[in-house]
């Protein structure tokens, strides 16, 4: 009586071992997601923000405003919903989904498609950048300080050229989301990200 | 005395009037747009307007990582031109007309000068952009990070460029 079944239980469990073994090394599974394992530094929001930049050396200055929408750092969106232009109009778009960054054009209907690594991302912008802390903190001579309650400020001067250039970030204590981003040259203003709108959270 | 004297300045006036028309057409340039130091991207285009269409391209980028410092001292690693594409306006809708492509990864910190993308005739109204992509390495988390300049428009009728977007994904 016990051998059929002590049979019965060994077959059970090889059976399952075997099943293991084949999941491991089937390259489908291997395949289906290839995302690196890190931690989320951020946790979802949407946010409406400002970017007002000197475009070019006769400057003239580009106002947008982006609406972007959060999930997780391999899943988010950004779009235009205003422009200082006319003939830019709204509706430029960038998505990062899973593992593919789309950027689509309306006014041409063109999209351009990355597929991504699993230790390449992608970012909603250049200085909302998913980090605990705001990556000019990686540069010699930056520094943090608390601006007030709920609020740090990061800092970092450098030269390039002939200018003196300033970047300031200031972003949540709790999580690092930025709250806004200023760059000066030479003692002016050349860009300014403000964020307008914040809703973190469900 | 009267009548030869204005059969003169006619004349002459003829004259001139062909030769300025005979005259071949001046190259015209796009106001350069940049980053707002600038440290990161610069892009215009010089044209030749023949009338109903331009030609004689030259679409000039050049990009750096962020200053002398870079990319020792800096995140950002990498940069290249991620596209430059010609459009003709069809009445309605920006038309596609080509693609230059993406270049190689460049690594020099400061400006170095302008690569050109050169030649084709595009019918006006005609419009150029340009789009960049930086390449930032974090080493504290030890991840790659892709964003881009925002897509540098340039029209080819004489009126500023635009920019739109920006520091997505590429």
């Amino acid at each position: 009586m016990l051998v059929p079944r002590l049979t019965r239980l060994i077959s059970v469990l090889a059976g399952l071992l075997g099943a293991s073994a084949l999941l491991c090394l089937s390259p489908a599974v291997a395949a289906a997601r290839p995302t690196a394992v890190l931690s989320e530094p951020w946790p979802m929001f949407s946010m409406v923000y400002q970017d007002t930049a000197e475009a070019g050396v006769q400057g003239v200055t580009v106002s947008q405003t982006f609406q972007v929408q959060y999930a997780d750092q391999r899943h988010f969106s950004s779009k235009v919903i205003a422009h200082s232009d006319a003939r830019v109009g709204t509706g430029y778009s960038q998505t990062f989904d899973g593992d593919v960054a789309t950027t689509t054009d309306p006014r041409t209907g063109v999209s351009h498609t990355k597929t991504y690594g699993p230790n390449e991302f992608g970012v909603p912008a250049d200085w909302l950048v998913p980090r605990k802390t705001p990556a000019l903190l990686l540069r010699s001579g930056a520094t943090s300080s608390a601006l007030r309650p709920g609020v740090d400020v990061a800092r970092v001067s450098y030269g390039v050229g002939s200018h003196f250039v300033t970047e300031e970030v200031q972003y949540r204590s709790s999580e690092g989301i930025p709250l806004s981003y200023t760059q000066t040259v030479d003692g002016r203003v050349t860009r300014q990200v403000t964020v307008i709108q914040l809703q973190v959270g469900n | 005395m009267r009548k030869l004297r204005r059969l003169y300045v006619a004349v002459t006036l003829a004259v001139l009037l062909s030769v300025l028309t005979a005259m071949p057409a001046q190259a015209a340039q796009t106001s350069t747009t940049c980053d707002s130091v600038p440290k990161y991207y610069c892009a215009y285009v010089v044209y030749v307007d023949e009338g109903t269409y331009v030609d004689n391209l030259s679409r000039a980028w050049e990009g750096a990582l962020g200053g002398s410092g870079c990319p020792t001292y800096c995140t950002t690693k990498d940069w290249k031109i991620w596209w430059v594409q010609d459009w003709t306006w069809n009445g309605s809708s920006w038309t596609w007309q080509r693609n230059f492509g993406q270049s190689s990864w460049y690594q020099n910190g400061s400006f170095l000068g302008y690569n050109t993308y050169n030649g084709y005739t595009i019918t006006k109204p005609a419009l150029v952009n340009f789009m960049f992509c930086f390449h930032d390495y974090y080493p504290d988390t030890g991840t790659n990070v892709y964003w881009t300049s925002p897509q540098l428009d340039h029209y080819l009728d004489g009126s500023s460029p635009d920019q739109v977007g920006g520091g997505g994904s590429c």
